[in-house]
C-alpha cells in the first residue's frame, strides 16, 4: 500500500489510521494475485494512493 | 446466492407468518400485569425475524459485491460491537424523543408503559442494526453499477449552521406547545392532540443537517462530502433501502398494528399515511448521521465508496476478485 500522506498535515495519523482500517477490513473480498490493485481515497474523496498485488 | 443471502430471504419469509395469526387472538387477550402476552409474542417474534433477515440479507449482498459490512467491522475489532449498539440507541433516542415523545406520531398499542421501558433501547439498538445492513446492502449494489454525477459546492458551516437553527427553533416552537397544554408521556396509546406534524418534521430534519455539519466540521466522509466530489451513491442508497424497507414493513405491519399512526396530515395508503412513507429516508439519515458521530470508524464504512470503486463511483480492479471470492464462499 502507497499512501501519499503529504496533504493529510496535522491529521495524518488520524487519516492514515482510517484508511488502514477501511481497506484493511476489506482484504477479505481481495484475491491475492499479481496485478490486483484498488486506488486509496483521504476522507475528502481525494485519491491519495494505491493498494496493490506486485510480485516480489 | 450465498448462504447468509437464502437464510435472510428465509427469514424474512417466516416472519409473514404473523399474518396467519388469527384476529381472535389480538381482539380480547390474556394479560399478565398488564401486558397481552400471546399478541406481543407473535409480533415480537415476527419483527425478530424480519429484523435478523434483514441483517443477513444485507450481510449476503455485501458479501457478493466484496463491500465492507457491519459483521465485517465487528470481526476485526470485536470492541466495536458495543459502540455499535451504543450507536444505535443513540440514534434510537433521537427518533424516538423528537418523534414519538413530543410529536406522537405513533404509540404501541399492544405494550404497557413498563413493557415499553425495557424494550425501547435495546429494540432501537437491534432495529438499527438492520436499518444499517440494509443501506450498506443498498449502497454495494449501487456502488456495483453508478457512474460519476455532477460535483456540487457546499459550504460545510451551511449545514451546521441551517441544522443548529432549524433544530433549536422547531423544539422551541415545540416546547411552547406542551408549555401552554401540559405534556404527557403516551407511548402505549393514542391522545386526542400533538404539536403541529411540520415542527417535528423540522426538528428531525435539522437534526440530520446539524450531524451532517458537525461531520463535514470533523473532516469525516459524510453524504454532503461526497456529493461535493460526485459521488452520489450514499445519498441514492438511503433512498432505495428507505423505499424498499418501508414498503415491505408497513404492509406487514397493516395487519395487526404493532405500531400504530397518529397525527400524520394528509392522505393514507392502504391504511398508512403516505407522508410515512416520505418521513422514512429521514429516518435513515437520522440513524447513519448521528452514530456516525458517535461510533469510531462508522463514517468511514457508511460513507466511504466500496473499495475497488473510486470516488466517484468508477469500477476499479477489486470487482472481478470480490466476485471470485464470493463464488468460492
Amino acid at each position: 500500500m502507497q499512501v501519499d500522506i503529504s496533504e493529510f498535515g496535522d491529521d495524518t495519523a488520524k487519516e492514515l489510521g482510517r484508511i488502514l482500517r477501511y481497506w484493511g477490513g476489506n482484504l477479505q473480498h481481495i484475491t491475492f494475485e499479481p496485478g490486483q490493485e484498488q486506488a486509496i481515497y483521504d476522507s475528502a474523496y481525494r485519491e491519495v494512493g494505491r493498494l496493490a498485488v506486485e510480485d516480489s | 446466492m450465498n448462504v447468509k443471502t437464502g437464510l435472510g430471504l428465509l427469514l424474512l419469509a417466516a416472519s409473514a407468518g404473523q399474518l396467519l395469526a388469527p384476529r381472535r387472538v389480538f381482539d380480547d387477550p390474556e394479560r399478565l400485569f398488564g401486558l397481552p402476552v400471546v399478541p406481543v409474542f407473535v409480533l415480537g417474534a415476527g419483527t425478530t425475524l424480519f429484523t435478523v433477515g434483514v441483517i443477513l440479507l444485507g450481510e449476503g449482498v455485501c458479501q457478493r459485491f466484496g463491500a465492507p459490512s457491519l459483521a465485517g467491522m465487528v470481526i476485526d475489532d470485536p470492541v466495536r460491537l458495543p459502540w455499535l449498539l451504543l450507536g444505535g440507541v443513540t440514534a434510537g433516542v433521537v427518533l424516538e424523543l423528537s418523534a414519538q415523545w413530543l410529536g406522537r406520531l405513533w404509540f404501541y398499542p399492544y405494550w404497557t408503559p413498563w413493557f415499553y421501558g425495557l424494550i425501547v433501547l435495546p429494540g432501537f439498538a437491534f432495529y438499527w442494526l438492520s436499518i444499517v445492513a440494509s443501506y450498506l446492502a443498498a449502497k454495494a449494489v449501487l456502488d456495483a453499477v453508478a457512474r460519476p454525477g455532477p460535483r456540487v459546492s457546499i459550504t460545510p458551516a451551511v449545514p451546521l449552521l441551517l441544522g443548529a437553527l432549524t433544530l433549536l427553533t422547531s423544539l422551541t416552537c415545540t416546547i411552547l406547545w406542551y408549555a401552554r397544554r401540559g405534556f404527557s408521556l403516551a407511548p402505549t396509546h393514542p391522545v386526542p392532540a400533538a404539536p403541529p406534524f411540520f415542527l417535528i418534521a423540522a426538528a428531525l430534519t435539522g437534526a440530520a443537517l446539524l450531524a451532517q455539519g458537525l461531520l463535514l466540521r470533523r473532516r469525516l466522509c459524510s453524504p454532503a462530502g461526497a456529493v461535493r466530489h460526485g459521488y452520489w451513491v450514499p445519498g441514492a442508497a438511503v433512498l432505495l433501502a428507505s423505499v424498499v424497507l418501508s414498503v415491505v414493513m408497513e404492509i406487514l405491519n397493516t395487519a395487526h398494528h404493532h405500531w400504530a399512526y397518529a397525527h400524520f396530515p394528509g392522505p393514507a395508503v392502504a391504511g398508512v399515511p403516505v407522508l410515512v412513507f416520505v418521513a422514512w429516508p429521514v429516518q435513515y439519515l437520522i440513524f447513519l448521521l448521528v452514530p456516525s458521530l458517535v461510533v469510531p470508524g462508522l463514517a468511514d464504512l457508511l460513507w466511504r465508496p466500496t473499495p475497488g470503486r473510486d470516488a466517484a463511483g468508477r469500477p476499479g480492479t477489486a470487482t472481478a476478485a470480490a466476485t471470485a471470492a464470493d463464488s468460492a464462499s
